[in-house]
């Protein structure tokens, strides 16, 4: 019984532990919507990965369509770290940077910012890596 | 007679060429204080910051006003075509980096050389644009330049394999599918 116990604790520990660093999706999807309705669908968001848009710049320009490889800055000629968050631990690990980075590139890839469910779906794309 | 010019002559030359070789050394830089190179970035803000999407350009590339003109909120807006934002604590942090290590602000040696091929009236935002920049970069082939491992004259550390420690001497130049080359 004492063994059992002990196992249960420590297994509720390590539990916890591994969701330490989560971040709460829903609640940045929904720091964003306010009180407009979504769906994550990261097929949507692989689909507009793609695509190319102004002056035919597209997601997978600089961080290509495999998100565990390293990309390239098209301009820079940088090397991007791999966006998957299972290479990358740094990836979708603070709501600070994928508020700017989605800024940032949205308008140097669109022109313009992305919508609600264009964010959500490109962060539920990465996720599936 | 003649050995006892000849000897003193070899021991002057002996100490003259043994003193050159401390010309580029510490020594040299301990007495003369100047230091060759364009510094080093030492802020981890900037690096972080401004060495994301690019090579982290040295504050000693280019003068005070220059960095203060980029640091403007209309010129971040449209930074090379990405718009960017700071927090204003950011940005102050950053541009004190910058100007207090710019071109003008530092005894690097060819940081300098940077400063001193502009006139007072330009303030280029891209350091390609510089006097010194171009006489150094002007007899490259395009073809060089151009192919796919460089693609601009802006990705130093493509040919500059210490850039990013502050050294673009042409020792350590190595051109990709080229090698060497000194002008």
């Amino acid at each position: 019984m004492k063994k059992f116990i002990l196992a249960m604790m420590v297994s509720l520990i390590f539990s916890l532990h591994s969701h330490a660093n989560q971040l709460d999706f829903q609640k940045l999807y929904e720091s964003w919507a306010g009180s407009s309705l979504f769906s994550p669908d990261a097929s949507l968001g692989k689909k507009m990965w793609d695509q190319k848009f102004y002056k035919g710049r597209s997601c997978s320009s600089c961080h290509t369509n495999n998100l565990n490889d390293s990309g390239l800055h098209v301009k820079t000629k940088k090397i991007i770290k791999p966006l998957s968050p299972t290479k990358n631990a740094k990836r979708l690990s603070s709501t600070k940077k994928i508020n700017k980075w989605l800024k940032r590139n949205c308008k140097f890839t669109f022109n313009r910012e992305c919508t609600l469910d264009e964010k959500i779906n490109f962060i539920e794309y990465i996720k599936t890596y | 007679m003649f050995k006892k010019y000849l000897s003193a002559g070899v021991v002057f030359l002996g100490i003259f060429y043994f003193l050159q070789s401390f010309a580029d050394s510490s020594l040299w830089e301990y007495f003369s204080g100047n230091k060759s190179g364009v510094g080093e970035v030492k802020n981890s803000l900037y690096k972080e910051e401004c060495g994301e999407c690019h090579f982290a350009f040295q504050a000693g590339l280019l003068p005070a006003r220059s960095w203060q003109k980029m640091m403007q909120d209309n010129e971040l807006e449209n930074h090379f075509e990405e718009s960017l934002e700071y927090e204003l604590d950011t940005k102050k942090q950053l541009l004190d980096y910058l100007v207090n290590n710019s071109a003008g602000n530092n005894n690097y040696r060819r940081s300098r050389k940077f400063n001193d091929s502009l006139r007072m009236n330009e303030t280029p935002l891209r350091i390609t644009e510089t006097r010194y920049f171009i006489r150094k970069h002007n007899e490259i082939p395009k073809r060089f330049i151009q192919q796919e491992t460089v693609g601009n004259l802006a990705n130093c550390e493509a040919c500059h394999t210490k850039a990013s420690r502050g050294n673009y001497d042409d020792d350590y130049v190595n051109i990709p599918n080229v090698g060497k080359w000194e002008d």
